[in-house]
């Protein structure tokens, strides 16, 4: 995949930019874009004309465009989407739906409706029962979606559809103009999940509790690892180990709380990170706890706290309705363009200079990806170092895979291999297809 | 002494009348009871069932229905064939899952080392699909046949076998070089695909499952096979009498009944993914045990039934996208279903007896 | 002083799907009598009888017991009323004992079991009839003259005054048979009522004091049985007068067409049920094999048929050994077989006639070519077989199961003997109680058709548990006891005495005929 796109270029290159080569819509970060679709979409009034201003990168090139489109009367947008789970499984759908109400709330003018629990390889009878409600925008929540998604496009002009978490659609050029692609990215909070967790810990050992071995878990698992190390090695000059327990499955609380106690009880553990859709592994922590002993564990999509009183480190916090909206009034203002969306630290804040380190926001709602709050049992020193670091990613001038994330060290792999040398830094297309483990990793990855 | 006064007694007849209606009764209950849980969650029942209707009468909905019911028919059709043996067959998930493997082998092999003409490789893959279903049904069959092992036991484990050979595939040599590391096969080219007639695969399949139909009625009305599975089915020991090759026997029924179940496998890559993943089938070949009783063993009957099944499942999702039902309702909507359904099969079977009897002799 | 009978039934009127089992049937036993009742089967004495056990709910009519009218809905209300009743097969658990299987389900027993007592009861019991029954004994361990003991004693227990034997003789040896009638004949002394469902006319002779005929759903007639015989009953049963005797020719037996030499075999429970069985069928030959049922008589034909494995021993049809061939390669070299249990082995009762007809022969040509059977060659022969051998059927396209026992004897017959699956007529016939549960008019049909194969060449081994049966039609007769043969006679040299003290396995004869 050699077409890519970004949300925004930011004033130090970024180096996986300089290999983004054609199109990728990219919307101007939200200020005048929000603000005009906000105004469409709370219109009740007959048709108007509003103006929106769109950032496109084009062969590396930002230019801007200004259209001026005529804004149909006060039709309801129909959105459909379609989730793999259940809405209240408090993980990924739960965190989707949560996305739904919220660009919801602030577009207004929309009638919006699920299709929850579809099956991966399921999903044409959800997509046509929303067509045949009327649904103009469809998103397809899941990456099993993404073929279906793709030939639906195809096969239905007319209307728009959003796949996320995939690698088709119109702007990366293998899907039809109707498709956009977006995702939200977490490997930075995970590396700051990591600096709190070798901040805390005293075994030096973290677990982590994975999904299925697929790229976006493995970069996840790489950045936590990572972390952990920077911290741990910074304290104590020794390095972390990282031992990973892989479920094969995105969903399996059963299977999660013997997992997270495998690696408490076999491994020492004593901070548990994990990709799955539910707290089970806060939970098992927070047993710990009661028990008198010190296990963390962190929030995963939504704030978790709850589950964990105790145990509750920080985490990694997505909220999916700034993209939502963003769609939404790209299609009521007929200003569609196929994007592919990667959303980090920084993406759709109102402006996205980093603040001081006192001033952070760390641990507070913002954006698409955020952290959650921080626990005040880590070290202050290191609640520093993590708000330095966010700040920092909000510009994107740190880069946790890239030697400064490391200590100063190339990244190597498992079998002692650099993989990120001197003055490199991963770029989107590593990140994207990352099938190796950082050395912290001690478990090898299945294959 | 029974807790109550209700005892099961196995009918010795049924006339086919009285199936048929069965059948009707328990589809009118199941959908009475339906009706009920849409009243208990305060939903308009008539605006549910025209929503369900909808689906079987809209024509894009109900070539969703068809592309579903596909593999789910032609798993059917094969376990019709091992259930009208007394071969009981509940392994069709794993055959349908290496239908797939094998059909998609052929797609792999086709593009890295080119040794087909593009015309023939869904030809193949049909082939290879078949054989690779049955096979997966052999070992239970032979172990049947030979050692008197219990088939339903392992014909059931080897589903696992075959779910998790897929997925080490997928995770691993198979995966996608290109694909982000996801778990995905890469994709099928247009020609390992069923056609698009008029824009929708679901008449390649309809076909395809109307042919299967046709040769599996051939086969039990004129074949020697079909009436010596017929016989196996009816009264073993009559078979042994009659000097049938039981052994031979079911070893042939349960390759074609698997055989049937890999080219459902091979009907979802082919006709509704368009790769191999994992997770390819949601118990698609636990369904098609349902629908062929439903069609009481009937090929002919087993088509609809299969669509029948294909629609409920799109029915639930219209259920959601329509009347924002919860997923969990719809669910339960699919199971009251099912389970009318199987209950009326045994109602055809037992009849229930209340009260009186007691410990008489 | 006018005593109301112990039991009447009126105006029993009793419907089955597409059958009239019981049409207004009346029915009196009397107090301190034995009455037989007698009928072909399906004449509808068995449903009579489950009704007044309550088993089935007759569709009208009324029931009086000792004068008082009864509403018998299921048989805890008829063991209640003093009704007892002794199935054809025993409902009893194998792994318990005697005693146990006596007061199961009884309520005076109570929670607390007072074997001691209950064993020297039951044992007292047994004793007034002449039997010696151990009650700490577990039921696996007896005979089956035994176990019908049991279930008697199980009734009498219960205080019946009104016993139903359904067809008790069939599993017993003479000598059992006599105990039975004895103790029989002794509870009528004692007041109680016995009924006596059987099809033997002999029996019915011998023990009853009365007789009611029942012939389709209908009562005949009643008699005492010293106003009527053995001819008059049969006429009554068939509605037509019975040959009794089956001709025969004098015919000198050919070569062996079977040699079975130290055969041994096991039983379906893994004991050895054949102990080194010699025998000879010979051309033209009819031989009877006479023995208690269970004695190996069933894995004996299996194993010459193929269906079963010997252990030791060989078979040898036509000069070939066929020891432990396939059941296929056995039947192609010309051996028919008329299996034991007919609805279990010899048809598929849910197939069509015409399935059960071509049950074996629809591999042969010309009924089938390579893989497809050629249905309107099979069609044309079917309607051809069912005339021959007289098969009453409404097409040869109903289920089978619709079929009395007697036509589908004739079925199995039809497709065994009339050279459809090898052609020719069968070199050796295997028959295993060809005329159990069949009425006269068909045993008849069965006997006749075995001895028109024998006299057209065909050696004919016939097991049957009917002693008379095999002496009529038999050229010579082996006893089995034990997986043995005991002895082998020729017919018309046979002692009845003898042959009912070999089948008990009281006495060996070495060899004789």
């Amino acid at each position: 995949m050699n077409k890519e796109s970004r949300r925004k270029l930011t004033r130090r290159e970024f180096l996986g930019v300089t290999k983004a080569a054609a199109v990728g819509g990219v919307i101007a970060a939200g200020v005048v874009g929000a603000a005009a679709g906000y105004f469409a979409g709370t219109g009740a009034a007959p048709a108007k004309t509003v103006t929106r201003t769109t950032t496109v990168t084009q062969a590396g090139a930002p230019t801007t465009i200004t259209k001026t489109v005529e804004v149909p009367a006060a039709e309801k947008l129909k959105v459909g989407y379609v989730y793999v789970g259940p809405v209240g499984d408090f993980g990924w759908t739960y965190a989707h739906d949560q996305g739904r109400q919220w660009a919801d709330q602030r577009f207004k003018n929309v009638e919006s409706k699920y299709v929850e629990s579809v099956p991966e390889a399921e999903v044409g009878g959800a997509l046509e029962s929303l067509i045949a409600e009327g649904a103009k925008l469809i998103f397809t929540t899941s990456f099993g979606y993404m073929d279906a998604t793709a030939e639906f496009a195809e096969k239905n002009p007319d209307v728009y559809f959003v796949h996320i978490s995939g690698y088709r659609s119109g702007a990366a050029g293998n899907a039809p103009e109707n498709m956009s692609a977006a995702f939200a990215e977490f490997y930075q909070l995970y590396y700051l999940n990591g600096l709190a967790a070798g901040a805390v810990t005293e075994t030096g050992v973290v677990g982590y509790v994975a999904a299925h071995p697929i790229p976006e878990v493995v970069r996840h698992i790489n950045a936590f690892a990572l972390g952990a190390n920077y911290a741990y090695k910074k304290r104590t000059g020794k390095n972390i180990k990282c031992y990973v327990d892989w479920l094969f499955s995105w969903f399996d609380p059963g299977k999660t709380r013997t997992a997270a106690q495998a690696l408490v009880e076999e491994k020492n553990a004593d901070v548990l990170a994990f990709t799955e859709d539910s707290p089970t592994t806060l939970q098992v922590a927070q047993e710990y706890w009661e028990k008198g002993k010190r296990v963390w564990s962190l929030s995963h999509y939504s704030d978790m706290t709850q589950y964990g009183p105790d145990a509750h480190l920080t985490g990694q916090i997505v909220n999916w309705g700034p993209i939502y909206l963003d769609f939404y009034k790209m299609v009521a203002t007929g200003t569609w363009q196929s994007v592919d969306i990667w959303t980090r630290i920084g993406d759709y804040l109102p402006w996205r200079w980093r603040l001081p380190v006192e001033k952070s926001t760390a641990g507070k709602p913002e954006g698409t990806v955020y952290l959650a709050p921080l626990n005040p049992a880590i070290p202050s020193e290191w609640q520093e170092e993590i708000k330095r670091r966010y700040e920092e990613m909000k510009e994107l001038l740190f880069e946790p895979f890239s030697p400064e994330g490391n200590l100063g060290e190339p990244i190597r792999d498992q079998d002692g291999e650099v993989r990120i040398g001197p003055g490199e830094r991963a770029d989107h297309d590593m990140l994207w297809s990352m099938d190796w483990h950082v050395e912290y990793v001690e478990t090898p990855l299945p294959r | 002494m029974a807790l109550l006064p209700i005892r099961f007694e196995r009918r010795l007849t049924y006339t086919r009348t009285a199936a048929i209606l069965t059948t009707i009764l328990a589809i009118l209950l199941a959908f009475g009871a339906v009706a009920i849980l849409f009243i208990i969650l305060g939903l308009d029942v008539a605006a549910a069932f025209q929503t369900i209707l909808n689906v079987f009468i809209t024509p894009r909905l109900f070539f969703q229905a068809v592309v579903r019911g596909v593999p789910i028919t032609l798993a059917a059709l094969g376990l019709a064939i091992a259930f009208r043996m007394n071969f009981w067959n509940i392994g069709a998930e794993g055959q349908i899952y290496m239908g797939a493997f094998a059909s998609t082998g052929i797609v792999l092999a086709h593009i890295y080392y080119g040794f087909l003409p593009e015309v023939l490789v869904l030809p193949t893959m049909f082939l290879t699909a078949f054989l690779a279903g049955g096979a997966w049904c052999l070992l239970p069959a032979v172990l049947k046949a030979k050692l008197n092992v219990n088939e339903i036991l392992t014909t059931l484990m080897m589903n696992f076998i075959a779910i998790l050979w897929v997925a080490y595939l997928i995770y691993g040599p198979w995966r996608d070089p290109e694909g982000f590391g996801f778990p995905l096969s890469i994709p099928f080219p247009d020609y390992a695909k069923f056609l698009f007639i008029a824009g929708n695969q679901a008449y390649t399949g309809f076909t395809i499952t109307l042919i299967v139909a046709a040769l599996i009625y051939l086969l039990f009305r004129y074949g020697k096979l079909g009436f010596e599975l017929t016989v196996i089915g009816q009264s073993l020991d009559a078979a042994r009498y009659a000097g049938i090759n039981i052994a031979k026997a079911i070893v042939l029924g349960a390759f074609l009944s698997g055989g049937l179940a890999g080219i459902g496998g091979l009907s979802i890559l082919s006709g509704i993914i368009g790769r191999l993943r994992p997770d390819l089938s949601p118990g698609y070949g636990y369904t098609a045990i349902i629908v062929s009783f439903l069609a009481a063993l009937n090929p002919w009957l087993i088509v609809p039934a299969g669509i029948f099944f294909g629609g409920l499942f799109t029915a639930g999702e219209a259920l959601q996208a329509t009347l924002k039902i919860p997923g969990a309702a719809v669910e339960m909507f699919q199971s009251i279903i099912f389970i009318f359904i199987i209950f009326g099969e045994f109602l055809k079977r037992y009849r229930i007896v209340v009260g009186g009897g007691g410990s008489g002799g | 002083m006018s005593e109301s009978p112990l039991v009447l039934m009126k105006d029993i009127v009793k419907r089955f799907p597409g059958v009239l089992a019981n049409d207004h049937v009346t029915f009196e036993l009397r107090r301190g009598e034995v009455h037989a009742l007698l009928g072909e089967n399906g004449a509808g004495k068995t449903t009579l009888m489950n009704i007044l056990y309550g088993l089935y709910k007759p569709d009208s009519g009324e029931i009086y017991v000792k004068g008082r009218k009864a509403n018998i809905r299921s048989p805890r209300d008829a063991i209640r009323l003093g009704i007892g009743m002794v199935h054809q097969h025993f409902r009893l658990i194998p792994t318990h004992t005697v005693t146990e299987n006596i007061i199961l389900g009884l309520k005076e027993a109570g929670f607390v079991i007072n074997y001691k007592k209950m064993n020297e009861e039951i044992k007292r019991l047994a004793e007034s009839y002449g039997w010696k029954i151990n009650p700490d004994a577990r039921m696996w361990q007896l005979s089956a003259g035994e176990k019908q003991q049991v279930e008697i004693l199980k009734a009498l227990y219960r205080k019946a005054e009104i016993l139903i034997l359904d067809e008790p003789t069939s599993v017993l040896t003479p000598q059992e048979t006599r105990a039975l009638f004895r103790a029989v004949r002794r509870m009528a002394e004692e007041g109680k009522g016995v009924i006596f469902i059987t099809h033997k006319l002999e029996e019915v002779m011998e023990v009853s004091d009365r007789v009611t005929v029942m012939r389709k759903g209908r009562v005949v007639v009643t008699k005492n049985t010293r106003d009527t015989n053995p001819q008059e009953l049969a006429n009554y049963m068939v509605g037509r007068p019975v040959i009794f005797e089956i001709e025969k020719k004098e015919l000198q037996p050919g070569d062996p067409v079977a040699v079975i030499k130290d055969l041994y075999a096991m039983s379906d429970k893994g004991v050895l049920a054949l102990k080194g069985v010699n025998l000879e069928v010979r051309r033209n030959e009819i031989l009877g094999l006479a023995g208690v049922t269970g004695n190996g008589q069933v894995e004996l034909v299996e194993v010459i048929t193929g269906l079963r494995k010997a252990v030791k021993g060989r078979v040898i049809i036509d000069g070939k050994d066929v020891t432990n061939r396939s059941p296929r390669e056995i039947m192609e070299l010309g051996v028919a077989y008329i299996p034991p249990e007919t609805l279990r082995w010899g048809v598929v009762p849910s197939l069509r006639v015409v399935d059960n007809l071509f049950l074996k022969a629809y591999r042969y040509p010309p009924f089938s070519k390579s893989a497809v059977i050629d249905w309107k060659k099979v069609y044309e022969k079917a309607e051809e077989l069912i005339r021959e051998f007289e098969i009453i059927t409404p097409s040869p396209f109903v289920k089978t199961r619709t079929l009395s026992g007697g036509n589908i004897q004739r079925l199995i017959l039809a497709r065994e003997l009339s050279g459809i699956i090898g052609g020719g007529v069968p070199k050796l016939i295997v028959a295993a109680y060809p005329t159990k549960g069949l009425d006269v008019g068909a045993t008849e049909f069965v006997l006749k058709t075995l001895v028109k194969y024998r006299d057209m060449g065909s050696g004919v081994l016939l097991v049957s548990e009917d002693l008379e049966e095999i002496l009529r039609v038999s050229d010579r007769v082996a006893v089995i006891f034990d997986g043995k043969i005991m002895g082998v006679f020729k017919s018309s040299e046979a002692d009845i005495e003898e042959i009912g003290l070999l089948m008990a396995g009281v006495k060996e004869k070495a060899k004789a005929g």
